[in-house]
């Protein structure tokens, strides 16, 4: 958990008063460039779902942008104010990179609007020679993925280490960390997508995705936060927004304008109905609570995987019959709105799930992969507890 | 018709009461946006005009086109309007031009085959900048890790001692070659993803292979698609589902022979059996050398192929030539140099003229090749339908990167104008008899630069008669 330090050299003791439990502006304002890249990025894959075709100018995109020239000004900002300031005490909160200091957390962020920039002419030229936006999935893209990813994770280890260091009440502090948390976890759960439509949700490979994924991201966020429901409110934080974009976008009228168009749609495409992670997250909240100082991470990795498994497949499985079924069929559950790509084949298959295969073989590698995910979860989340800058 | 070297798609007719040009250049990528100029001929004030264009695939038609794309004026040439189209798929598609003017409203459906052409290099420039930005990440995260190591867990103020120190160092190592690894796989990926374009999305025809085979008096040129993506049968959802016949012909192969382009043949071969796997035609009493072949076909989706071979014609040694359908035709002889008014004596006592005016033709640039046959007295002549076409314009370039089939109405595949338009079962074309104005003006850009032999064929006393004209296409830059 958290490491208290009980004594600081130099001017940081009486700094540290002054300090309190508020955090800096700059931690709001990457907070907020998270929140836009992330938005950003479910708006354009909604835009590419209902209109098809872009410009760089789309509303979407500039959300995308805003979010990366927010993150790397105000982290460049904090980098040349803490490198060339009359703060001391800042100093002594940074670590050092070619020569300049700032916080660990704003040199994610800056590396991450790097990448973002970077991967704009190598998109641009990906385009020329490969066509527009063939895959979604895409080197240039992947590498705007991981600047995003890096803003995200920036602001969460920005917030994250205000906590750590913070005396008295960090509550405040702690759910600042915790959105950044779930902001994160939401971008990973976008581009996961793929993997966990609902069509597989009686299949193997849709859990060992989940397991591989989701508990590395909740278990090292929880471990370092100072919350009594971490994994609870990291995931809340994923289902809210994903439903307020879900009932949101479909507000706004919107018409394809790219073909073959296989299916009329005059409002912007929801995104999919948030999976059910709540409910292993609350379980994992509860086992924590238990097993707290009682088992060692070895121990708690195992039983970790164990409980998201059997949690997630009870609440997802049935949960996949409902979304299958006449009842999703409205502006809520979204299962009956199909974006205008799809084809007449795919559209008598819309409301079929594939069958199950191997389950016993295929949920003993989710498992597996849980116990892995979950221990380098754990890791991370225990070095992410004691980041102090 | 499908082409090699020449993608783009020219159209010249009538939409409604409009005499309308179009043209489509495409993007030589897909997904991509495509040039569309329409030329609405006599057009003097363009604000009265509203002209849209609209792509819908094959499969889904208009229905399942975008919206209509207004083509505003171009500034400068009130005849003349432009616009954007977006391709997103290799295939075949049916686009929708339509005017509206002083004379009302007219459209026209036009076949236009979206096909990737291009695999692009990239500029060693944006290569060294994008290397330039790949070391100052890695390094950037090589730092990062140091400094997770080295310092974020550290108590403000206090400094990282030598064991701290040197497991950032390795940390740094470790993440070296992490590095090091995601560049390699992101090079595998992306050498992957190059492949898998160049595999499925780049144009790429059916593979061919054309042989001549003797038996016993006759000579048999057959052409053998041996291609895995034309099974037996084709995949009626599939852009290359079966084949439609163009001008009443499933096929129309064209003999060039090496390297002066002094002799020609335009052959019809028969499939030899329903699979359409093998196609062959009596060889004509052509010069023996090696000859370049093209075999054109069309799907039902109106998607056009050019399929390419070569094959040596050895002397003729007595056999004999039947043609195997009766429009097969054939010509060896000289091309007659470009010029303003450039003639061919066409052998029965007329001559086909091409006006090519003045100047020279520049690459990329269209223009009409403005054809017409004249009579001993130098008056216009008519000309009998050959495969319901007033002309037959061959295009092969001397290098052998383009050739091209055009007819009056441009480059496009007259069947599958026909499909689209529902003219009918049937190919009309191939019973008209009655004359036909020899005077065409046939819209077309030349792709590139250098030399190329342009072959017209008419059809008059019941003989196909062939003229051949050198041309010499001047680089674009040259001329401006």
């Amino acid at each position: 958990m958290a490491t208290q330090a009980t004594a600081f050299p130099g001017g940081y003791a009486a700094a540290r008063t002054r300090e309190s439990t508020a955090a800096p502006w700059s931690i709001y304002a990457v907070l907020f460039a998270s929140t836009s890249v992330i938005l950003g990025v479910i708006w354009d894959i909604s835009w590419h779902r209902t209109i098809g075709r872009d410009t760089f100018w789309t509303p979407a995109h500039l959300a995308i942008y805003t979010g990366g020239v927010v993150a790397g000004l105000t982290c460049g900002w904090v980098a040349l104010t803490t490198t060339f300031g009359a703060a001391g005490a800042n100093r002594d909160t940074a670590v050092r990179f070619w020569g300049f200091r700032a916080p660990f957390g704003a040199w994610v962020c800056i590396w991450g609007a790097f990448a973002m920039i970077t991967s704009a002419p190598f998109d641009d030229w990906w385009h020329n020679a490969y066509g527009l936006d063939v895959k979604i999935i895409s080197p240039p893209h992947m590498l705007l993925a991981a600047g995003i990813a890096a803003i995200q994770c920036g602001a969460m280890l920005m917030a994250l280490a205000w906590q750590n260091r913070a005396i008295g009440d960090r509550r405040h502090l702690g759910r600042l960390y915790l959105f950044g948390a779930g902001l994160l976890l939401l971008l990973v759960a976008t581009v996961a997508t793929e993997h966990t439509q609902r069509w597989g949700m009686h299949q193997a490979h849709f859990y060992q995705v989940s397991a591989a994924v989701f508990l590395f991201f909740i278990i090292s966020a929880a471990r370092a936060s100072v919350a009594r429901w971490p994994a609870t409110t990291i995931v809340l934080v994923y289902t809210v927004l994903t439903l307020i974009m879900l009932v949101l976008m479909p507000l706004f009228p919107a018409q394809p304008l790219l073909g073959p168009i296989y299916v009329q749609v005059d409002r912007f495409m929801p995104t999919d109905f948030p999976l059910l992670l709540i409910v292993p997250a609350l379980a994992l909240d509860l086992v924590m609570h238990r097993v707290r100082g009682r088992v060692n991470d070895w121990t708690f990795a195992a039983l970790a995987s164990a409980v998201f498994v059997a949690t997630f497949l009870a609440a997802q499985w049935p949960f996949a019959d409902f979304l299958m079924s006449p009842w999703a069929r409205n502006w809520f559950f979204v299962s009956h709105r199909m974006p205008y790509s799809v084809d007449p084949a795919f559209q008598s298959r819309w409301y079929l799930l594939n069958p199950p295969d191997n389950l016993a073989a295929g949920l003993s590698v989710a498992l597996a992969l849980g116990f892995v995910s979950a221990r380098f979860g754990l890791w991370w989340g225990n070095w992410m507890a004691r980041v102090q800058r | 018709m499908a082409h090699v070297g020449s993608p783009d798609t020219f159209f010249g007719g009538r939409a409604g009461p409009y005499s309308v040009r179009v043209s489509v250049r495409l993007p030589g990528v897909i997904p991509g946006r495509a040039q569309v100029a329409v030329r609405v001929a006599g057009a003097a004030r363009p604000q009265d005009y509203r002209v849209t264009v609209r792509a819908g695939q094959w499969n889904v038609g208009l229905k399942g086109a975008p919206p209509p794309e207004p083509a505003p004026p171009v500034p400068g040439d009130p005849e003349l309007f432009a616009t954007e189209l977006w391709f997103m798929t290799a295939n075949s598609y049916e686009m929708a031009v339509a005017v509206d003017g002083p004379s009302g409203s007219g459209s026209v459906v036009i076949p236009v085959v979206a096909l990737a052409t291009e695999q692009r290099a990239m500029a060693p420039w944006l290569g060294a900048l994008l290397g330039g930005l790949g070391l100052f990440l890695t390094a950037g995260l090589l730092t990062i890790i140091g400094s997770a190591v080295r310092e974020s867990v550290l108590p403000p103020g206090a400094e990282p001692d030598a064991v701290r120190r040197r497991r950032a160092r390795l940390s740094m190592a470790g993440m070296a070659v992490f590095a090091a690894l995601v560049l390699w796989g992101g090079s595998r990926w992306w050498s992957a993803e190059a492949s898998s374009y160049s595999q499925f999305i780049l144009y790429r025809p059916f593979n061919a292979v054309a042989t001549i085979a003797r038996h016993d008096d006759r000579r048999v040129l057959t052409l053998s698609i041996r291609d895995e993506r034309w099974p037996s049968p084709p995949i009626a959802a599939s852009r290359y589902n079966a084949l439609l016949p163009d001008h009443g012909k499933l096929m129309h192969l064209f003999m060039l022979r090496e390297p002066a382009l002094d002799a020609l043949a335009h052959l019809h071969p028969v499939a030899r059996s329903a699979q359409a796997h093998e196609f062959d035609a009596e060889v004509p009493p052509l010069p023996p050398g090696r000859y370049r072949v093209y075999g054109d076909i069309v799907h039902e989706s109106g998607y056009t192929q050019t399929m390419v071979s070569s094959v040596d014609v050895a002397d003729a040694g007595g056999a004999s030539a039947m043609p195997t359908d009766p429009d097969d035709s054939w010509f060896s002889g000289k091309g007659v140099p470009e010029a303003a008014v450039a003639t061919f004596d066409l052998g029965d006592g007329s001559r086909l003229e091409w006006q090519r005016g003045e100047g020279g033709i520049v690459a990329g640039v269209e223009r009409d090749l403005r054809f017409s046959v004249r009579d001993a007295g130098g008056a216009l002549a008519t000309v009998e339908p050959y495969m319901g076409m007033a002309a037959h314009v061959i295009i092969a370039s001397r290098d052998a990167s383009v050739f091209a089939h055009l007819h009056p109405s441009g480059s496009i595949s007259m069947a599958a104008m026909q499909k689209l338009t529902d003219a009918g079962a049937g190919d009309s074309h191939a019973g008209h008899v009655m004359p036909l104005d020899s005077a065409v003006a046939i819209p077309y850009a030349f792709p590139k630069a250098g030399g190329y032999r342009v072959f017209v064929q008419v059809k008059r006393g019941g003989r196909v008669l062939t003229a051949a004209f050198d041309v010499d296409v001047q680089p674009r830059a040259a001329s401006s």
